[in-house]
């Protein structure tokens, strides 16, 4: 059975798109003269040492945003909104897709949109590209005019809007000049980061701090603001970015006023910002699923198929959650994916129920001799020091000879990909994710598909993903679930929320990405 | 002097590439691929290949060690993955933070231990030595972060006169209040330390017959101690402060995290962390080149300090 490439593209999407649906929530649309000024720091956990978009580099994504943008963003909606292009025509062979473009646009070094910048952009994001193979169906991209560019495909893709428009390792446009001046090395230097976005690239100090200053001959966009699309307020007059690794440090930035934002505080130094009058915690949103994934493909768990169903049989996933801290922070959900009310597929019935004596009995049955099990885990990981151990402790008393080993995350990133060397690891991702996102439980780190997957999981995730009507999506998706639940190679345990802390005088944060967005923010005078 | 001098600094040469072809395998030999960081979790293989290529690791590690220790030979120490600019550029960008780091914590070490010391070492067993018995041993116990972090709660946080992390190069004043509390911080472990040598020391020269001479000469007991005792104690302090000043120089990983300074120990983290190779051989390369340094200056200090040791 082979992956479908459909599905393969949807999924890196969905990660992407998915992530913000429901925490993009709408802003503030007209700018408010009275509230331009000031400096906003903001403390970032991720080493910055480039605002690329094109490339992924593990880096926060709002800067990169403030600074470029696409032809067509995102609402909250997920649904694509007009960005640098005003509107698009789709030929009626689905092949040809037309983008106007809009109007006195100009890059932060003075040149104007056109639409060579578009294809000279198109060229390099297809040798640099990280996310370039989602839009491997795009044969070329043409200059009709000044104005207006086309997007041939070697044939229809549906997805093509939301596939132009994600969130990192995107097209991002950039002046034809500096695309090809590029190539395919890193932008990295001040002069090589322009975009046509509400910020530009003042000053980069790889790891220490990014620099943004307004860019005042910035071209604002229609409508409402809403998650990546709509106007962009500049409000600050620069926003520095600063690299602030360690958690407790970054709380105590903030504490101190050193800094105005930070972003990402785990659950257990939330309390010291609560405590605090001057501070507040402007979102606590489920941002990390975590999970454990089976090998299937060698090894005890495809030897022993039956202990896969012993350990989800006896496991109590509210129980493992508390490692993570109080329970306003995080919430056990096992079932494959997570649901929102918004979703129609919400369907409780793929709760298991906790049964010790069924896991003990499921043990002896699978005929499991004792073999070792290697379990993988990052310390800082997903599942790391808060529910490893735990995990551990459960499948010992199952009677399991478990040794579990761990990893940074850079050896585990290699490790997990031969599938001779382990049997069970902890994983995690964004917490909300869609149906089409299933498709990368079905194939493991290598791309290929899991050995055994039942019949007609492709064929239903399709369907799901390309159904019209909600109730018949909701129909297929709950026999995804029962499906999922035979083939067991991944057991769900909940999410753990992203917390962002800000000053209290910080005014209408949206959340983007899972980081705040920079524009539409401002600080109360 | 001089021709020892230069057969030590030219003996540096050897050693430093020896190790620097230490590093570079160890380094290489490390379980992980740099490769996953600049790709997307759900990357195929080709992509991961590409990247590969585009840092050089599609090569055999033969290949890239001759052409690595080629390009250093020349001067060139490679370019960092993560940062995409020369190592040397990165290294020397973090050196500044980590060099004044460690001088005010040296300042804070010695001004604190060796007085430490010498009081201690007046009356063994007395008040004076019974308290700083305990300020050396919570010094030596009491790990770095943990300190840090208390520094910062009470006089970042509670009472606003610190910053609590950064170091802020526009401003010299706030660069040295950026300092304060990591300085203290390293440099409590380190006075810690020269506190005992210097108590140990002094009390083994207090029972040197020039000293018990000194004494009965009826000399006073200042005079004893400064001019009698203490500089034919100094070596074995000089040793430990050597020891200090090398590591020091090295950066401190733990403090210049909990204080978010970019110095040459956060880089080494976050290099190690990313697999960022050419970073990672750069940086021991040159520490260990500015560890020798150190270690010459100790020796040479030797001399100066006891006129007994010659060393043409």
């Amino acid at each position: 059975m082979k992956r479908s490439r459909h599905f393969a593209r949807r999924s890196a999407l969905a990660a992407a798109v998915m992530a913000t649906a429901v925490w993009g929530g709408a802003v503030q649309a007209a700018c408010d003269e009275g509230q331009y000024g000031g400096t906003l720091n903001v403390a970032s956990p991720l080493p910055l040492v480039t605002l690329d978009q094109m490339m992924i580099t593990q880096e926060p994504t709002a800067p990169r945003h403030a600074v470029y943008e696409q032809l067509v963003a995102l609402d909250a909606n997920l649904v694509p909104q007009p960005a640098l292009a005003t509107s698009w025509e789709i030929s009626n062979d689905l092949l040809t897709w037309t983008f106007t473009l809009r109007e006195g646009v100009t890059f932060h070094n003075g040149d104007p949109l056109t639409a060579d910048d578009v294809v000279a952009s198109w060229e390099r994001f297809q040798q640099v590209g990280s996310r370039n193979f989602e839009l491997s169906d795009v044969e070329s991209v043409e200059a009709i005019d000044a104005g207006t560019v086309a997007v041939h495909l070697s044939k229809p893709y549906g997805a093509l809007l939301e596939s132009i428009a994600a969130m990192s390792g995107s097209w991002a446009i950039m002046p034809a000049s500096i695309a090809q001046e590029l190539g395919t090395e890193r932008a990295d230097r001040v002069e090589h980061v322009v975009g046509s976005g509400p910020y530009m690239v003042h000053e980069i100090i790889p790891e220490v701090s990014t620099t943004l200053r307004r860019f005042d001959a910035y071209t604002m966009h229609e409508g409402e603001a809403s998650y990546n699309a709509g106007p962009r307020c500049a409000y600050f007059d620069e926003i520095n970015v600063i690299n602030i690794v360690d958690h407790s440090t970054r709380v105590s930035a903030l504490l101190a006023g050193q800094v105005d934002l930070i972003l990402q505080v785990p659950g257990d130094e939330a309390q010291r910002l609560i405590d605090d009058p001057n501070v507040n915690i402007v979102s606590t949103a489920p941002g990390n699923r975590v999970y454990f994934k089976f090998n299937v493909a060698n090894r005890v768990f495809a030897d022993y198929p039956l202990l896969r169903d012993a350990i989800r049989a006896g496991i109590d996933t509210e129980e493992m959650m508390w490692g993570f801290g109080p329970d306003e922070y995080w919430r056990a959900n096992n079932t494959p994916r997570f649901q929102e009310p918004q979703w129609p597929w919400v369907d409780q019935s793929h709760h298991f129920p906790v049964d010790m004596e069924l896991a003990k009995q499921l043990v002896e049955e699978s005929g499991y001799q004792g073999e070792e099990i290697v379990f993988l885990v990052v310390p800082g990981g997903a599942t790391g020091p808060e529910m490893a151990p735990a995990m551990d402790q459960y499948m010992r008393d199952l009677g399991l000879n478990v040794r579990m080993e761990n990893l940074d995350s850079a050896t585990f990133g290699t490790v997990r990909r031969d599938l001779n060397a382990w049997d069970i690891k902890g994983a995690g991702g964004g917490s909300l994710v869609g149906l089409a996102y299933l498709d990368s439980s079905g194939v493991d780190r290598n791309g290929e598909p899991w050995p055994g997957i039942p019949d007609g999981w492709y064929e239903l995730l399709e369907q799901a993903v390309n159904l019209e009507d909600q109730d018949e999506r909701a129909a297929v998706a709950s026999a995804f679930y029962d499906l999922h639940a035979e083939f067991n190679n991944e057991m769900w345990m909940g999410d753990v929320f992203v917390i962002m802390g800000a000053r209290s005088d910080l005014r209408n944060i949206a959340e983007n990405d899972s980081t705040a967005a920079f524009w539409n923010v401002w600080r109360e005078q | 002097m001089i021709s020892y001098l230069i057969r030590r600094l030219l003996g540096t040469i050897p050693i430093v590439l020896i190790v620097g072809a230490i590093a570079f395998f160890l380094v290489q030999l490390s379980p992980g691929d740099p490769a996953m960081f600049y790709v997307s979790a759900d990357a195929p293989p080709s992509e991961i290949e590409r990247v590969r290529e585009r840092l050089g690791l599609d090569q055999p590690i033969a290949t890239r060690f001759v052409y690595w220790f080629g390009q250093v030979l020349q001067g060139d120490l490679g370019v960092s993955f993560h940062q995409n600019r020369p190592v040397l550029e990165g290294f020397l960008a973090a050196l500044p933070v980590t060099l004044w780091l460690a001088f005010f914590s040296l300042v804070i070490a010695i001004a604190i231990g060796i007085p430490v010391g010498l009081f201690s070492a007046l009356r063994p067993n007395g008040m004076v030595d019974k308290f700083a018995t305990v300020f050396v041993f919570v010094g030596v116990s009491m790990p770095n972060f943990w300190l840090g972090m208390l520094l910062v709660l009470m006089f970042a946080v509670t009472l606003g006169w610190m910053p609590a992390q950064g170091f802020n190069t526009a401003n010299p004043w706030e660069a040295f209040r950026s300092l304060v509390l990591p300085a203290i911080t390293l440099g409590y472990s380190q006075a810690a330390l020269i506190a005992r040598m210097t108590r140990a020391s002094m009390l083994e020269v207090m029972r040197q017959d020039y000293v018990q001479t000194a004494r009965a000469k009826g000399l006073r007991v200042p005079v004893v101690l400064g001019k009698h005792a203490f500089g034919n104690a100094l070596n074995p302090i000089v040793t430990i402060i050597g020891l200090a000043v090398g590591s020091l120089a090295a950066g401190s990983a733990v403090v210049e995290v909990v204080f978010n300074l970019p110095g040459i120990g956060r880089l080494v983290v976050d290099s190690v962390m990313r697999r960022d190779y050419p970073m990672i051989q750069g940086i021991l390369l040159l520490t260990a080149g500015m560890i020798i340094v150190v270690n010459l200056i100790t020796d040479l200090l030797y001399a100066v300090l006891d006129p007994r040791i010659r060393y043409d």
